[in-house]
Formats: structure tokens, C-alpha cells, sequence
């Protein structure tokens, strides 16, 4: 005697486990709703306040999805709630696929599903299913009822955006709430809006517990009909198209060898990055800013993943803060729902290994494009700060290490003597502070002249981590900030000068002693006259044995200074 | 058809009781490429051919290598046919190609004039599909380059040698961040990319 393969009572209750959050249990609703070309979507979390010990926490008492969409006739509003039925079993065209995305997502959350359904000049049908009663013994109820005439009672009706069509689904006895209500409902708005982001643009209207569902883009790109249509949009680049084979399984007759999967990429404006530090502004955590780590997958116009892709071949610091500042978003079409793994509730769509790799392979250059200009505008930003804080006067940062370099007595440099100081500084300051007005650069030329050592803090392109400029008589060291040595350098200081007295006067040292040692480099250099042919052995030897010279002299009236 | 010496064994395939030999024979003074299945007779170690096979003069040789050469894959899906693990194989096959060809393309490329001080006379920057390729005018070759774009951009010579230095680009940047590897392997695996990546977008036209 056979066995049925399925028994029905612990079935239904083993399905309750299956691999749901709430949001998107909400989105297989909204994905029918959608399918049944639904132009306006109304959902109400109804919720009561519980006391109790501690903070008040709002239940959910029942959520109710409303449409405008086509409405079901009886036969099959009948079998809707059926495990496995569809009127589009493996279609992939449109969003569902498999026919049980809303009942599975409905009993994962809850234990009683009420819907009501109109279609145009017909009356409202009406059927339900409870899983207690499915579930007691005797059991109370056996299958899904047949349909029956009712109208909706008005507690429902307001919710129904249109009288003449339509389905309203109620979700009652909600005992998987993972969240206070409030909570629920504003971190619904948010996954509503980017799971929909394709349909709210094109024209579908959604609102939830009576606020509209504004569209949220991971790209940042499109601003219209989201909560900052005046938002600058950020710079979308060039979308990325990759071929990729059809798999063989779901292949039917005339089906296409490949596919193409698109990837669009975008770098958010300047405005929301001005300053390193910038994605815990306020502003920026209200257009999610803080929280755009990740790629967005969209599957037939629908979002099916969001956030960092499980076991990227990318090294660990991929998806981290500075990855807030680009966007992501690869689509594809549902052929290729094998390449993605989707699996029939939609939830956590994840490429394949190959798939995953070459998608690696054509994010990673522009990452690296983006990643680069938000550091450049950072290291811009903090320039001007320091320039700023010199309250626009012609201070560095190294003040204590030159006035050191003017207060100690050494010999004429040899290699600049025959340099025209008034030319090289005007060369100099013409290339190096471009941006300055004349009266600022007139200030850098006289402060250069008065002493004669100044370092600038810069950064450029290229392999030198230093620069001196022998301008005839006065050097001018430049640092770029660019070079990992300094970049290192700049981390240690500025590690030890949130720490405590004696780590801020380390640091300061440290910086001190860092400048004296390339002061005393450039002076070395100098020391050369500039005709004098030397074989590599003895410059290396006369170059080493001045620079300590010169070094030892440095420090000695550092060290001088600091003990009176 | 009778076996004579000078007949030469080139290969054979299948099993002992469905073997397929392929020979270089001739008959009447035409020379062939002779493919056929074999049998052993009964208490007898020698093969013996069957009816069953063709003889191919030049011109049916030549006809069937470029047949072969033309259709390789649609023929090799049809022998591989419908079995189950035939379908994965051939799936996982098929993405590791895509993923091959993905690795190089290389999409339409933008010229632009930068400065900065270094050796380097041009980087490369990826936004998207599109490449940017910054040419150094502080340097001498860049400003060369940049000089000659601004007079004839559509210049055919000066768009072949930038897609020379983007794709060089490319293949530089898919070592970049790998695992160590001695300097030869390393360089040898550059210059296999760069090729391939030459090779596969011969003739596209590089910009808008």
C-alpha cells in the first residue's frame, strides 16, 4: 500500500519555517498585485500598543494588501491559495514563476489568510484559510472553502484604491513579528521602494498605512519620485553588457543561446562627499546613504537581492564604508533565473561561481575609478581646511621644523646659486597654486624668501614621495600625500593625536623629526655645485656623509629648543 | 578493400567490437584518408575492414576539415546529445568560455589630455563600459599623442596604436591585486592577455 508523499497537516506547519523575512513575504502580494496590472497598491499594518514591563511595543493585529489589479473570477480565486497553483506556472515572463510565493509567504508570517476579490461588473468573492482550525483535531477545516458572495466590510473597503476591480489579501493572526510595528513600517517603505523602484517610475502608485511609497535608487542616478526629486543625480557611467549562455535546463524550442545580463554603475555626487566622514550625516542617512553597501539584483524589473553578494571573490575590505559612495545594479532577464540560483520565493538571489567571477571582473575597474576620485576630493577637502585653519594666512603645518632649518647656521647651497629666485618662485608658484588668487601666491613667494626652508603638504600622480625645489637661495619641499609612505605616516599621527598628552607630544615629535631628516636631505643635495663631475661611488659618499652633517646640526638646535 | 604495406595507421576510436581506424592508403594510384570500422574475425587476432567507412580523396578531405573547423561546437552539442550530466557539463563549459570572453573585452575608449609628474606617459581609468585613456602632456610621448589627436582624431594609425596602449592597460589590470608569481610567469601571463585581448576585439571600432 502506497503512501501519500505529503501529509498535509505537518506539511503546511513544516512550511511555516520556510525562508521568509517579513518584507519580502510582503512583496509576494505586491508581485500578484502587480501581475494583475494593479496601477494602485494600498497596504495597512494595523497594529495595537501592548504595555507590559518595560517600553510600549506595537503588535501587529493584521495587514491588509489592497489593489486595483483585475480581480480573480470565483474558480479561481478558489484555487489561489493552493500550493503550487498558477494561471503562469514557469512563465518567466513577468515576476512569479512557481504559484507559491504568496501562500508560503503568507502562512510564514501569519496563521489566517482572508482574500476578497471583484472583477470588473462582477460581485465580491470571498475565501479564507486558518491554519488552526486546518490543524486541530478533529481538524475544523479541510481544503480551501469555495467562494462566496460578500462584500467587504469597511474596515477593508478603504483600503481598496478602485470599487469597480480589485483584490483586497488579509493577513491575520500575525505571530512572527520580528520588529515593533513602527519599526516594521519604516523599514517596509524603504524595501518597498527599491524592490519597485522600476514599476513606482513607471507610473505605479503605492502607499502604506496611507503615506506614499516614494522610489529608492541604489544608483542614486534617477531622483524622480523618490523623497529628493531635487537631489543632484549622481554620475551614471557607460552600462556594462555581458553575453551569458542560457542554461540548458528551462531551454525550450527557440529559446536563445545567450542572454544578456547588464550591469550600470554610478559614482554619487560630490555634494553628499565633500569630507571624509560625511556618510554619517544626517542628510546622508536619510537618503540611506550610510546603508548603500552592496549591489542590487533586479530580475525582470523587480529587485530579488540587495546588499554585499555572499562569498565575493574580492579581497575582505570589499563592501566596506568608502563602498557607500557608488552604485551598483545588475539586471537580468528571468531565462536566466539558473545563473542567479532564484529560487521560488524570490528571496536572496545569488549568481553562480562563473557568473559571480565576471561580474567581479567588470565591477571591479570602475570601483577602483570611483574609489580613487572620492579619495582625491577627501585629500582636496583637506587641504583647504588646513589653509583654512591657517585662517587663509601663509602658514604650513611644518612651522616648528623650518623655523629649526632658519635658526640653524650653515653653509651657502652650491646647486642653486646661479638660480634667479624671483623667476624660480614665480615658476614654481604658478604651477603649484593654480587655484590661488595673486595676492595669496604674492604671500607663498615672500613667505618662501624669508626663510629657507618651507614644506608644503601636496599630493600628485607618480612614484616621488618628495619633492625640492632649489629656487636660489630657498627650498621648497613638497610632500605628496598620495605615496603610501605618507599615507601611513599621516594614519600613525593622526592615530596618536587622539590619544593622550604624552601620544600627542609623541606624534608631534615624530612629524618634527620626519621633516628635519628631508630638510637635511635637500640641504645635502644643494651642497653640490653644479658642474662638478663626481663617479657614483664618491657622490653617494659626499651625499651621505653631508646629509648627516647636516641632520646632526638640525637636531641639535631642535633639541636645544626643546630643553629651554 | 585490400591492405597493402605501405598503408599507415594514423589513429582509431571506439572499442574492440566497434573499432574505427583511420589510414593513409591508396588504391589505383589515388591516394586517401581512410576512415572505417574494423572487425576481428572468429579465432583470429587480425582486423579485418568492413564495409562500413569512406575514402577521402584531396578535395573531400579538404570539404570535411572546414566543415569541421566551421561547425565544431553545433556538432559536438549534437554528439554530446540530452543526457542529464551531458546538459551540466555543457553548461559549465559554456559559462567558463563566457566568462573567458568577458575577461577581455573591451568596450569603446575615450582619449583625454591630464598632467602629472612621472615617467608614465599614459594611464588608464574604466567608467562602466567605457575606458578612458589619460595621455600625460608633461611628457613628451604623451603630449606627442595629444598634439596628433587634436589635429587628426579620426587618424587611423593613432586610433590602432591607443587601442595598443588601452588594451595594454586592461591586461595590466587583470593582474593587478593576484596572488604573487614569480616576475617571468607574471610578465607571460601579461603579454598571453594582452594578445587575446588584441585579438578578440580586432577590428571593433574603438570610440563613438
Amino acid at each position: 500500500m502506497s503512501v501519500s508523499l505529503v501529509n498535509e497537516g505537518t506539511a503546511v506547519l513544516s512550511m511555516r519555517e520556510s525562508d521568509f523575512d517579513a518584507y519580502s513575504a510582503y512583496g509576494e502580494v505586491v508581485d500578484n498585485s502587480i501581475q494583475a496590472r494593479a496601477k494602485n497598491i494600498r497596504i495597512k499594518i494595523s497594529s495595537q500598543e501592548r504595555g507590559g514591563r518595560g517600553k510600549p511595543y506595537r503588535i501587529i493585529d493584521y495587514i491588509a494588501f489592497g489593489d486595483d489589479g483585475d480581480g480573480m473570477p470565483p474558480e479561481v480565486l478558489h484555487r489561489c491559495l493552493q500550493l503550487g497553483y498558477s494561471t503562469r506556472y514557469n512563465d518567466r515572463s513577468g515576476i512569479g514563476r512557481f504559484g507559491v510565493g504568496m501562500t508560503l509567504a503568507a502562512i510564514n508570517q501569519c496563521k489566517e489568510v482572508e482574500i476578497y476579490s471583484k472583477q470588473e461588473g462582477q460581485p465580491w468573492f470571498h475565501t479564507r484559510i486558518d491554519l488552526d482550525e486546518m490543524t486541530s483535531s478533529p481538524p475544523q477545516m479541510s481544503g480551501i472553502p469555495e467562494p462566496r458572495r460578500e462584500e467587504p466590510p469597511d474596515e477593508y473597503r478603504r483600503i481598496i484604491p478602485s470599487d469597480d476591480r480589485g483584490t483586497i489579501v488579509i493577513w491575520k493572526k500575525y505571530d512572527r513579528q520580528p520588529l515593533s510595528a513602527e519599526k516594521i513600517e519604516d523599514e517596509a517603505h524603504v524595501w518597498l521602494g527599491r524592490t519597485y523602484r522600476y514599476f513606482i517610475w513607471e507610473g505605479l502608485n503605492m502607499e502604506l498605512n496611507g503615506k506614499t511609497v516614494t522610489a529608492v535608487d541604489p544608483l542614486y542616478a534617477r531622483t524622480q519620485r523618490t523623497a529628493f526629486p531635487d537631489d543632484p543625480p549622481a554620475t551614471l557611467f557607460e552600462e556594462i553588457s555581458i553575453p551569458w549562455p542560457v542554461p540548458q535546463e528551462g531551454r525550450g524550442y527557440g529559446s536563445p543561446e545567450t542572454a544578456t545580463v547588464t550591469v550600470l554603475m554610478s559614482l554619487l555626487p560630490e555634494e553628499f562627499r565633500p569630507v571624509q566622514g560625511s556618510g554619517g550625516w544626517s542628510s546622508n542617512k536619510e537618503r540611506l546613504i550610510d546603508r548603500n553597501q552592496g549591489v542590487s539584483i533586479v530580475r525582470n524589473k523587480r529587485e530579488v537581492f540587495y546588499g554585499p553578494i555572499p562569498y565575493w571573490p574580492g579581497p575582505q575590505d570589499w563592501f566596506g564604508e568608502i563602498d557607500r559612495w557608488w552604485g551598483c545594479e545588475v539586471l537580468f532577464d528571468a531565462i536566466l533565473d539558473r545563473s542567479f540560483t532564484v529560487k521560488n520565493i524570490k528571496r536572496g538571489a545569488v549568481p553562480t561561481a562563473e557568473l559571480k567571477e565576471t561580474l567581479y571582473d567588470n565591477i571591479r575597474p570602475t570601483r577602483d575609478t570611483c574609489l580613487e576620485r572620492v579619495r582625491a576630493t577627501w585629500k582636496e577637502a583637506k587641504r583647504k581646511e588646513r589653509v583654512k585653519e591657517s585662517g587663509g594666512r601663509v602658514e604650513t603645518t611644518h612651522t616648528e621644523a623650518e623655523k629649526v632649518a632658519q635658526k640653524t647656521p650653515t653653509d651657502r647651497s652650491e646647486l642653486d646659486r646661479d638660480l634667479s629666485f624671483e623667476s624660480e618662485a614665480q615658476k614654481l608658484v604658478d604651477s603649484v597654486f593654480k587655484t590661488h588668487d595673486a595676492e595669496m601666491r604674492a604671500q607663498w613667494v615672500a613667505k618662501w624668501k624669508e626663510q629657507p626652508f618651507t614644506i608644503h603638504d601636496d599630493h600628485w600622480r607618480g612614484p616621488e614621495f618628495f619633492e625640492a625645489v632649489h629656487l636660489g637661495g630657498s627650498d621648497v619641499l613638497r610632500y605628496n600625500f598620495s605615496h603610501p609612505f605618507f599615507e601611513e605616516i599621516n594614519k600613525i599621527v593622526t592615530e596618536l593625536e587622539t590619544r593622550d598628552e604624552l601620544e600627542v607630544a609623541l606624534a608631534r615629535r615624530l612629524k618634527v623629526m620626519l621633516d628635519l631628516l628631508i630638510i637635511s636631505y635637500s640641504k645635502a643635495e644643494a651642497k653640490f655645485e653644479p658642474d662638478i663631475e663626481f663617479t657614483a661611488k664618491d657622490f653617494v659618499e659626499n651625499f651621505r656623509i653631508n646629509w648627516g652633517i647636516y641632520l646632526k646640526s638640525y637636531l641639535a638646535t631642535w633639541l636645544k629648543e626643546n630643553r629651554s | 578493400m585490400s591492405e597493402k604495406d605501405d598503408d599507415k595507421l594514423l589513429g582509431s576510436a571506439g572499442s574492440e567490437g566497434n573499432l574505427i581506424l583511420f589510414k593513409l592508403t591508396s588504391f589505383k594510384g589515388h591516394r586517401m584518408l581512410d576512415l572505417r570500422k574494423y572487425f576481428k574475425k572468429k579465432n583470429s587476432e587480425e582486423l579485418s575492414p568492413t564495409r562500413k567507412g569512406i575514402a577521402l580523396t584531396q578535395p573531400g578531405f579538404d570539404a570535411l576539415c572546414k566543415l569541421l573547423k566551421e561547425n565544431y561546437v553545433e556538432i559536438e552539442e549534437w554528439l554530446v546529445g540530452d543526457t542529464l550530466q551531458d546538459q551540466v557539463a555543457l553548461d559549465v563549459r559554456r559559462a567558463a568560455e563566457a566568462q573567458e570572453v568577458s575577461r577581455c573585452q573591451l568596450g569603446r575608449f575615450l582619449v583625454e589630455e591630464d598632467e602629472w609628474r612621472s615617467p608614465v606617459f599614459f594611464r588608464i581609468e574604466f567608467e562602466g563600459s567605457c575606458t578612458k585613456l589619460f595621455l600625460n602632456k608633461l611628457h613628451w610621448m604623451g603630449a606627442l599623442l595629444l598634439s596628433r589627436y587634436q589635429q587628426t582624431p579620426e587618424d587611423e594609425l593613432l586610433n590602432a596604436f591607443f587601442e595598443l596602449l588601452v588594451s595594454f592597460g586592461k591586461a595590466k589590470y587583470l593582474y593587478q591585486g593576484s596572488h604573487s608569481a614569480e616576475t617571468d610567469v607574471l610578465l607571460d601571463g601579461l603579454m598571453l592577455n594582452w594578445g587575446l585581448i588584441i585579438s578578440r576585439n580586432q577590428k571593433k571600432s574603438p570610440r563613438a
